[in-house]
């Protein structure tokens, strides 16, 4: 509970602080909203040269663009933080305040920066979501629908661990964006069906990476119900859960490892 | 010819410091083709999907293109717009306005824009050395010898020489665009926002993302912006796929650009300098 308040109490502030130059905020959310547009239209020209691709029709394929954005935008919305730890505040030694405090780093981290921008994202995401929805038509009932919100929390917690695990390499290397930049590609790739992948990487994104089983197993659900929901719901969060405490494990390990700059 | 001399010599050492500075990041450099080329590689099996369920097979033409030459298209687009994507003038501009040095750099008796475009050219010129001439050798030779690309010699060394031309013009506007975005940086510090801008309209209208021929007419309009020279209109050329009348057009639509946003960057330095406040101290 004390957690809690005090995530709000920070963010909070990020979000007062940001809000004072509106502008910024603006021009951020149409960049980001602009950008995902753009490869929307992209993949809209992709797809529509061909009937379908492996048997999903366009706006099955917009669909899960509109599942994997949407998890995208809660990790944009809520962890940003973790790009200026990975690109300069370890390397520049700006994290000094946030060890003297009495409160978990990550924590800190995470709690002190709501990235506005990422409703960029989150309208897109809705807005692909409802129009792809009301054109396809769905087996499952309420309990696929509830699956797929699972999906996308999952989803969202598995691309907020990886980036946790890859910036806490910079307490290390001191610096750790550009590798980062190149994990988190790979929640992009799961806006496409895991099909058109070959068996390596499909196994990749199901059992290493789990964006896979969280998105596009939800996703396949809706047009053909698995026999046994609770079990797949069960194995979502179990890989969720494990995939993010190792995450956790690897940040606590490195964390040990950050030097201040000396003068 | 003395004042082209005096000239160099004033602005040469911009270029090499743009070299040096790059060169720092050699790491850097190795992580982005990394990235650039895992991504491609994603991107591929898209167009692999696509064809592989289209009508003909793999062995369909799409919008003007095979397999093949799509898989050589994504792959020499990739290479060249990761070239494109270094060099950082408006995050230099940035920098000078945010740390107050733009008012030091304002009083020295060299061109702010030429001490901008010298650096930027410093850098492309070390990645067309490491990045761009081994690896277009290594691509090219292999489509080329398996017969992936067939093309005759007298053709290929022509269609490499309107490449270097289209190279040395792309990145001319390249940097003016760069310019661009520094000077609206006067104006807002959100760069972040605006270069996230840029990137896009450069990726979708240069047919980094998918190529212009698979937007119909809009293509053709778009082939005409100055973002396709940063990416579309070099590549096709370096495959082959642009016929040489085309070319000298698009040589002059280049040169026009290049005139038409120098322009627009020239009033718009003059319109920031009356305004801008440097904190004193």
């Amino acid at each position: 509970m004390r957690y809690l308040r005090l995530y709000l109490t920070y963010a909070k502030l990020s979000v007062m602080s940001k809000l004072v130059y509106k502008a910024n905020v603006i021009i951020g959310i149409i960049a980001f909203l602009f950008g995902e547009v753009a490869s929307l239209v992209t993949l809209y020209l992709l797809v529509s040269s061909v009937p379908s691709i492996d048997g999903y029709s366009i706006y099955e394929i917009g669909f899960l663009f509109g599942l994997t954005n949407m998890a995208v935008g809660i990790d944009h919305l809520l962890t940003d933080r973790l790009w200026t730890v990975a690109y300069f505040e370890v390397k520049l030694g700006k994290m000094d305040h946030l060890f003297l405090r009495p409160l978990p780093v990550l924590f800190q981290v995470i709690a002190s920066e709501v990235q506005l921008e990422a409703f960029g994202e989150i309208i897109l995401a809705v807005a692909m979501l409802t129009v792809c929805g009301l054109n396809v038509s769905f087996i499952g009932g309420i309990g696929s629908i509830l699956l797929v919100v699972l999906g996308i929390l999952c989803a969202a917690v598995i691309i907020s661990s990886f980036k946790i695990l890859v910036a806490s390499l910079a307490f290390k290397f001191k610096r750790s964006g550009p590798l980062l930049q190149f994990v988190y590609g790979f929640s992009g790739y799961t806006k496409y069906p895991l099909k058109i992948y070959p068996k390596i990487i499909q196994n990749l994104l199901i059992f290493v990476i789990p964006l896979g089983l969280c998105l596009f197993f939800p996703f396949e659900n809706l047009f053909s119900p698995v026999e046994h929901p609770i079990l797949l719901a069960v194995s979502m969060l179990l890989a969720t859960l494990f995939f993010a405490s190792v995450c956790g494990f690897i940040w606590s390990r490195m964390i040990r490892k950050y030097e201040s700059t000396g003068t | 010819m003395k004042s082209i001399k005096k000239n160099l010599r004033l602005y040469l050492p911009f270029a090499r410091a743009g070299m040096k500075s790059e060169l720092a990041y050699k790491a850097q450099i190795a992580m982005w083709m990394i990235i650039s080329f895992v991504e491609v590689f994603f991107v591929l099996f898209l167009y692999e999907a696509i064809y592989r369920n289209s009508p003909g097979g793999m062995s369909s033409v799409i919008n003007g293109f095979t397999f093949t030459e799509m898989v050589l298209y994504m792959i020499t687009s990739f290479m060249f717009s990761f070239v494109m994507g270094s060099g950082d003038t408006a995050y230099n501009i940035y920098t000078d306005i945010k740390e107050g040095t733009v008012a030091n750099t304002l009083t020295k008796p060299v061109s702010y824009r030429l001490r901008h475009l010298f650096t930027y050219l410093g850098v492309l010129a070390l990645d067309y050395v490491v990045v761009v001439i081994p690896l277009g050798t290594v691509i090219y030779g292999i489509f080329i010898g398996f017969g992936l690309l067939k093309v005759s010699a007298g053709a290929f060394i022509l269609n490499v020489f309107f490449f270097l031309i289209f190279s040395i013009l792309a990145g001319f506007i390249n940097d003016a665009i760069g310019y661009f975005v520094g000077m609206l940086v006067f104006h807002t510090d959100h760069l972040f926002g605006l270069n996230m801008m840029r990137n896009t309209l450069q990726s979708f209208l240069g047919g980094k993302m998918i190529p212009l021929a698979y937007m119909g007419a809009l293509g053709i309009v778009f082939s005409y912006t100055p973002f396709a020279f940063l990416n579309s209109v070099p590549v096709l050329t370096i495959m082959g796929k642009v016929d040489y009348s085309t070319i000298i057009i698009y040589i002059f639509i280049a040169l026009a650009w290049i005139f038409v946003i120098e322009l627009a960057n020239h009033l718009m330095f003059k319109r920031a300098i009356k305004q801008i406040t440097v904190q004193g101290g």
